[in-house]
């Protein structure tokens, strides 16, 4: 409905209360604190040089403490990982859109923020694992390797120590490309002159492993023949026996090295419970983090600090008493926003409206001085929405739907917003439905208006009340003119031409229907009235006289941006209507097994029941898009600025536990 | 006895249904590979990419739906062979050819977006409904050809 008014909160005080102070507007959660280092640019000196000017001023910055928060974080981060690397979460499908986090009682996440020998504890023994899993993992790589390259010639059956050769013969052992083996053999035959024994241990399609016993004197030939077919020396891995004996053994001592991984995975899944301390505890640091991370925005002299913030008006009161218990001297002042300024800003909504701030989070929020739309834009999303589903069914079911989800599941602010909006338009696409009658594709009985039945008739609802739409956006603008005491821009950008727009709307009306319009004889007059008008207003920015009347014709031609913002509500009509007409569909292909004995009706059901989720499916989302859209071009073009700051106080917030015996606390 | 009539309206579901449905196909495979590769790096992505996956494939849905609505009142489900006049089978033709034509080049192109959309949740995810809305804005042109079928279908005397 509104933005909510914002002061400026001024702490100054002595640097012992510095961390008390942060620490309890972190509690409070209601203060963003601004970063005014800046201020203090080209005044700043060497740090600790105390020899300076008494009034020397530096960045507050607590870079140790952030450091050493850091490196615990870090710690436990990737003892978290390591755990859930071996011992996953599964998320469902819907918390990948809701988020999760780990439900705790107080007095656990007492006890695990508090116990820190139990945490050192846990941490070390999770970086055991961690360096015994590596240790094992490289050993069973090595060994799995060893095998890898042994395998094929474990049917060799010399043992390793023999394949050195004598007096005479030399032994080659070797892998060579196994493709041409044949060849290969024919020319080691030619090359020796019979004084070779070629033995092929194994032979694959790209190599062949071969023992070649050769005497000295044809070594040299022997081996530039093999050469030439790739032949690379083969050593082994050990020294005494038989490649099927090491073979064994490398297997035999695989096995038991993956035992151990076992084990160790084992081990680190049983921590699987622990995981909700470490959440906790990062929790905790986490949060330690952020106060120290705002540290940096403040400002300091030797001996004070200042601290410079924005809170809602409301809240300024709590603030005061708060910070007035840590210490009699600090000094708190409390200002209105001055000329320049840039509050952040938090919009204030109703229960009915406050679903809808995300479609402005989604798109931009409005600037500190700018009037917030969000309860128009609930109105005509609603309504818009409901028009693109048109079906009685699909609206309670979506509204149900909403409803339990919103009920059992535990939502970040934004999917419960989400949620919230769905069900509110659910039950708006209900109460339309009502009116056009659908259900589930069927039909009530009756239809005051329909996509599918009247199709021309609800085309002229889509543009009447995208018409309605526009001018809304044009009424919130004029408005905001006169707010800003600019009255004549208000009457000339907006006044005119919603007079021109009325008009040109009559006369389209008169001349195609016989609707009888009240003044509608004076349409022409005024249309053309406020068109002149335009003309000469609509350059008032251009000093130029001829120029000054070239702007305000050319001002003419934005009829054709109206007019195409118009059409563009037709798309009202096509998504309730492609909606319908498949929710029609499901039920004719379904009631085509009906008769089938047996198992028809189950064909039936079944075809049913998915057939109209898949359908509510494709509405929704495409409801939610298009509805969106219109939004954000048609309606925000012809008002809203948008770039406003979002206001992001200072405060504890749990990101990954929350906690379940409390009662909810507000805001 | 199969007349000229209905051999002209069965073109006409033909050209509504296969280049919307082929376009749309084309779609979401360009939107379901760039999703693959997200969900590679963060299979918790899954759902988010499914939300983006769907909305190439609308064209389809929509040319099925005019072929539908032809068969349908030419009384095809009912399973009789209908007597329908050249001149209106091929009005049913032309009826169709928008949503055809059009079906097929915005599924294809809103494919596209789509699959740019998938890397705004790649690095983004919190804007995804950004993503959505660049995809919906080829869409419109598919949902005005899907009128202008509709439109042009309901204006064919039976």
């Amino acid at each position: 409905m509104a933005i909510a008014s914002m002061k400026k909160i001024e702490v100054i005080g002595h640097l012992d209360c510095k961390d008390a102070v942060l620490r309890t507007l972190q509690t409070l959660g209601v203060v963003e604190v601004e970063d005014i280092t800046h201020m203090i640019d080209g005044c700043e000196g060497e740090d600790g040089d105390l020899s300076l000017a008494s009034t020397q001023i530096f960045r507050a910055d607590d870079s140790n403490r952030l450091a050493a928060i850091e490196d615990k974080i870090s710690v436990v981060r990737s003892s978290l990982q390591f755990i859930e690397r071996l011992s996953p979460r599964k998320k469902s499908l819907m918390e990948q859109f809701t988020g999760y986090q780990v439900p705790l009682t107080q007095s656990q996440l007492d006890e695990y923020i508090s116990d820190t020998d139990a945490l050192n504890t846990l941490i070390a023994r999770v970086a055991e694992l961690e360096r015994q899993l590596g240790s094992l993992e490289g050993q069973e790589s090595d060994l799995a390797q060893a095998l890898e390259q042994m395998m094929p010639w474990a049917s060799l059956e010399i043992p390793v120590e023999s394949l050195c050769g004598t007096r005479h013969t030399t032994v080659l052992v070797g892998v060579a490309d196994g493709e041409h083996l044949h060849e290969l053999l024919d020319q080691v035959e030619e090359a020796c002159e019979g004084t070779a024994v070629v033995t092929v241990v194994s032979q694959s399609r790209q190599t062949a492993r071969l023992v070649v016993v050769v005497h000295r004197d044809h070594e040299d030939d022997v081996l530039s023949v093999l050469r030439s077919h790739g032949f690379s020396n083969q050593s082994f891995p050990f020294n005494r026996g038989l490649v099927s004996e090491f073979v064994e053994k490398t297997r035999d001592e695989l096995g038991r090295v993956r035992a151990q991984i076992d084990e160790v995975k084992r081990e680190v899944r049983a921590l699987d419970g622990e995981k909700s301390r470490l959440w906790a505890v990062l929790d905790a640091y986490e949060i330690e983090r952020d106060r120290f991370l705002v540290t940096e925005r403040l400002v300091r002299t030797k001996k004070v600090f200042a601290l410079l913030g924005w809170s809602k008006a409301d809240e300024c009161n709590k603030i005061e008493k708060a910070l007035a218990e840590i210490d009699d001297a600090l000094v708190v002042t409390i200002k209105d926003p001055a000329e320049g300024d840039d509050p952040p800003v938090v919009l204030v909504n109703n229960r009915l409206t406050r679903p809808f701030e995300v479609i402005l989070d989604l798109y931009s929020l409005p600037k500190a001085d700018e009037i917030d739309p969000t309860a128009a834009v609930s109105f005509f999303f609603a309504l818009f929405f409901a028009m693109a589903v048109a079906d009685f069914g699909y609206g309670v079911v979506l509204a149900l739907t909403s409803y339990v989800l919103l009920r059992k599941v535990r939502m970040s602010d934004l999917g419960r917003k989400t949620f919230e909006l769905l069900f509110i338009s659910g039950v708006a696409a209900a109460v339309f439905g009502l009116i056009t009658g659908g259900f589930f594709g069927a039909s009530l009985g009756y239809s005051l208006i329909s996509p599918t039945e009247d199709p021309i008739a609800f085309i002229a609802l889509s543009l009447g009340l995208g018409i309605v739409h526009l001018y809304a956006g044009m009424i919130i603008e004029f408005y905001d003119n006169v707010r800003r005491g600019q009255v004549m821009a208000g009457l000339f950008d907006q006044g005119l031409w919603l007079l021109l727009l009325t008009s040109l709307i009559v006369l389209g009306l008169q001349s195609q229907t016989s609707i009888n319009i009240p003044l509608g004889e004076y349409a022409g007059w005024v249309a053309a009235a406020s068109a002149v008008g335009l003309v000469l207003t609509q350059g008032r920015h251009q000093s130029n006289l001829l120029l000054r009347l070239g702007s305000g014709l050319a001002s003419l031609y934005d009829i054709s941006g109206y007019f195409s913002d118009v059409l563009s509500y037709t798309r009202l009509l096509g998504l309730g209507m492609a909606s319908g007409v498949i929710a029609t569909v499901i039920n004719l292909v379904a009631s085509m097994f009906w008769s089938t004995p047996v198992i028809g009706p189950v064909v039936t059901i079944v075809i049913m029941v998915f057939g109209h989720v898949f359908n509510l499916f494709i509405g929704v989302i495409g409801g939610y898009v298009h509805v969106s859209r219109l939004q954000y071009i048609e309606f925000f073009g012809k008002f809203f600025e948008g770039g406003g700051r979002a206001f992001s106080p200072l405060k504890a917030k749990s990101r990954y536990v929350y906690v379940t015996d409390t009662q909810q606390q507000g805001g | 006895m199969v007349t000229t009539g209905l051999l002209l309206a069965l073109l006409g579901v033909a050209i509504a249904v296969i280049p919307a449905g082929i376009g749309s196909a084309i779609g979401v495979t360009i939107v379901g590979q760039a999703a693959a590769g997200v969900v590679t790096e963060d299979p918790s992505k899954f759902g988010k990419t499914l939300v983006l996956q769907v909305l190439p494939g609308t064209q389809g849905i929509y040319g099925f739906l005019i072929g539908f609505l032809i068969m349908q009142k030419l009384g095809l489900i009912g399973g009789v062979v209908p007597q329908v006049a050249t001149e209106t089978g091929l009005g049913f033709l032309l009826a169709s050819l928008p949503i055809g034509v059009v079906g097929l080049f915005s599924a294809v192109l809103q494919g596209r977006v789509a699959a740019a959309g998938v890397s705004i949740l790649a690095k983004r995810p919190d804007e995804l409904v950004k993503g959505m809305i660049y995809a919906v804005m080829v869409e419109f042109y598919a949902i005005l050809a899907l009128l202008a079928s509709f439109l042009a279908y309901n204006g064919v005397p039976m």
